[in-house]
């Protein structure tokens, strides 16, 4: 298992796999291509054989047929067992036998032949010698004089065979060798092209959540890695803005969160440390109220952020909602606000506008827009919500003729915990307007600020449409 | 003793001046570090209440800047980052103490009296001067074994005295570190308290202890 889930392994074997079938392949072609060359020469010398045994066969006066045994011309065919033997029949008759035949009867046209050609009248056979050698036999029939000859010719190919053999188990020895041979390289070559691939591992092993600012030299990699080593350091790019953004928001919210507790126990210390009249009591107990109020607005607002990245509402969760009654509802909570503080609020919508999104967020963001507008009012100022169509875009417009918002506060004025000069005495979390912005990224939108030259400020809040009624 | 306080969160400044001013220390407040920097550039403060995260310039810059200019105000910073870096940091910038919030609000008091202590060339938290005996932690002032009561103001001026003791110290020098920014200078107060310490300190006893410089201001000394 280990072998086959490295890429090692994996080459190692394909490479034992495709060179042994290899080499397999090539040494049974080898051994086939030997038997015929050696069967061939030795058919060559049997044939040239026959044409000196067929002109033994001959007639003195015309009538008997008779197989003239030359001393000179007979050579190997007088020594016994010499392994080669010829055998002349005549009409079915033994007519003549070489003399390295010891038994002139032994048959050596044993058992079927291995081939047989129809138009030379010859067959060849293999057969066995009295002293067990592998024999290949020649036979041919003709006419001679209108009688029927038959020559039998055999050689011993014993030797051929033994050779035959020793090339065979020279490769069979051979091959394994050459095999693993071919396997140390394939580990070698493998090791040295893997080794990239290790430097690559052994940096991303330094990585963890302490130094997620480690980055791969895109440049030195090899070309196959270099795509890698890109989509690994933009992955970490993403993962360490992720992270940073999550240690921020901690640490504001520590920091954030730990503010109003200094309030709360100073205003505790300082009322203990001596007696004091029942209202003064009263007043740090109003005070610590009021704090932990605040603390409290935060600690949802920042649960409510949570929620929004986390990803718990989404598309799934979406439906088709009126954008006209989330602002009539946001309007009618923020009302007791405006009344206590003098504001007057108007709405403006000239259409029916539907977008798909999550009713109670998108009612909190227009809320929270508008409590705004009112909180950084003036006495006596209004606060106009206004609901337009833009191209596929719905339109929430907030305007105000409050403080107003200053070039440097437009740009931070969305992120957490952040609060102007301005606001920062003011109650509030800190937390509203980025909630804002929480929400329309989640359905898709943008929120935008703006500081009208007549003061004021003018936020829009904007939305995909769906379907326009 | 006067005290600045350098924080944005305007409810917590307010609580520190009153529970300062309760113990006897005159404090001036600001709400960011621009300010903060005037403050301590133009007048002389015992010692600096700083928070880090300030709008405008932070509590390290603020910090930073008076170092430069050789004011050796004692600071104690005072910040929600407690981290141990953020401390270091803090300290090496210049601060002489760090407290991290929320914080207790006795140990703030037991801290800025030491580091004012500390500076003034007073190391231990007793002061005694022939038979007077003060002890500047619990505030109390005894001659010859008597405790002897004073008001916040009164302890104020015998301790800025008591802690400059053997040196002259002008009426100016009082109204600056016995009053805050909205006093008025012209004002005869400072001779009045005197004239109340002396009924309490020094009536009844063979050897006075405040001092009269003529044109100079006032001394704490067991002989002329």
């Amino acid at each position: 298992m280990i072998l086959i889930n490295s890429i090692k392994g994996r080459l190692l074997l394909w490479i034992f796999i495709s060179v042994t079938i290899l080499f397999a392949g090539f040494g049974y072609a080898l051994h086939l291509k030997l038997h015929y060359v050696v069967e061939e020469s030795l058919d060559r010398m049997l044939h040239a054989n026959l044409q000196f045994v067929k002109g033994l066969v001959h007639s003195h006066d015309g009538v008997t047929i008779e197989c003239e045994s030359n001393e000179f011309m007979q050579g190997d065919y007088m020594t016994p067992d010499s392994g080669h033997y010829y055998k002349v029949f005549l009409d079915g008759e033994l007519l003549a036998a070489a003399d390295s035949l010891p038994d002139k009867n032994f048959n050596l046209t044993q058992g079927e032949p291995l081939e047989h050609h129809a138009r030379a009248k010859e067959w060849v056979y293999q057969a066995k010698g009295a002293n067990g050698e592998p024999l290949r036999v020649l036979r041919h029939d003709f006419k001679f004089m209108g009688k029927d000859v038959r020559i039998e010719l055999a050689e011993d190919i014993n030797e051929s065979m033994v050779m035959i053999h020793r090339l065979s188990n020279y490769f069979l020895i051979v091959t394994p060798v050459v095999i693993m041979l071919i396997a140390l390289i394939s580990i070698t070559i493998a090791s040295l092209s893997l080794r990239p691939l290790d430097r690559f591992s052994v940096t991303l092993e330094q990585i963890s959540h302490k130094n997620l600012d480690v980055r791969l030299a895109e440049q030195t990699q090899v070309r196959e890695l270099q795509r890698l080593a890109k989509k690994f350091n933009s992955l970490m790019a993403r993962l360490q803005q992720a992270f940073e953004a999550e240690k921020h928001l901690l640490g504001d919210a520590a920091h954030e969160l730990k503010t109003p507790l200094a309030v709360i126990k100073a205003e505790c210390d300082i009322s203990l440390s001596r007696s004091r009249a029942a209202d003064q009591y009263a007043g740090s107990l109003r005070e610590v109220r009021t704090v932990a109020d605040t603390m409290l607005e935060q600690i949802n607002g920042l649960l409510i952020l949570t929620r929004l990245d986390s990803g718990i509402l989404d598309a799934g969760t979406f439906e088709q909602l009126s954008l006209n009654s989330c602002v009539e509802n946001a309007v009618r909570m923020a009302e007791p606000l405006a009344k206590k503080k003098n504001i007057a609020i108007s709405i403006a919508q000239n259409s029916e506008l539907t977008v798909l999104g999550d009713k109670d967020t998108l009612t909190e963001a227009v809320l929270n827009l508008v409590e705004n507008a009112i909180k950084y009012n003036h006495p006596g100022g209004f606060v106009a919500v206004k609901l337009t169509k833009r191209a596929a875009m719905a339109e929430i417009v907030v305007i105000d003729t409050g403080i107003g918002i200053s070039e440097e506060d437009r740009t931070r004025i969305f992120d957490r915990f952040y609060r102007s000069a301005e606001a920062r005495n003011a109650e509030g979390s800190g937390l509203g307007l980025s909630i804002v912005r929480a929400i329309a990224q989640t359905h898709h939108g943008e929120i935008t600020v703006e500081t009208p030259p007549d003061g004021g400020s003018r936020f829009i809040l904007k939305l995909p449409l769906t379907v326009s009624a | 003793m006067k005290i600045l306080v350098v924080e944005d969160e305007r409810r917590l400044t307010a609580l520190l001046k009153k529970g300062l001013e309760e113990n006897a220390f005159v404090v001036d407040v600001c709400y960011d570090g621009a300010e903060g920097l005037y403050l301590v550039e133009t007048s002389p403060y015992d010692a600096v209440v700083l928070d880090v995260m300030m709008p405008k310039m932070d509590g390290f810059t603020m910090l930073r800047r008076m170092r430069e200019q050789g004011l050796e105000t004692p600071v104690i910073m005072l910040t929600a980052r407690g981290e141990v870096d953020n401390r270091i940091k803090g300290l090496n910038t210049g601060a002489d103490d760090y407290l991290p919030k929320p914080f207790d609000f006795a140990e703030l008091l037991a801290r800025l009296t030491a580091i004012i202590r500390r500076n003034k060339g007073q190391s231990a938290s007793q002061v005694c001067i022939a038979d007077l005996y003060m002890d500047i932690n619990s505030k109390t002032v005894a001659r010859s074994g008597v405790d002897i009561p004073l008001t916040a103001k009164e302890y104020a001026i015998l301790e800025y005295l008591a802690l400059n003791k053997g040196r002259v110290v002008s009426r100016t020098e009082f109204s600056e570190h016995i009053y805050d920014m909205n006093f008025d200078l012209d004002s005869n107060i400072i001779d009045v308290y005197i004239n109340r310490l002396r009924n309490k300190i020094d009536k009844g006893h063979a050897c006075p202890l405040i001092h009269t410089k003529r044109g100079e201001g006032y001394i704490l000394s067991e002989e002329l």
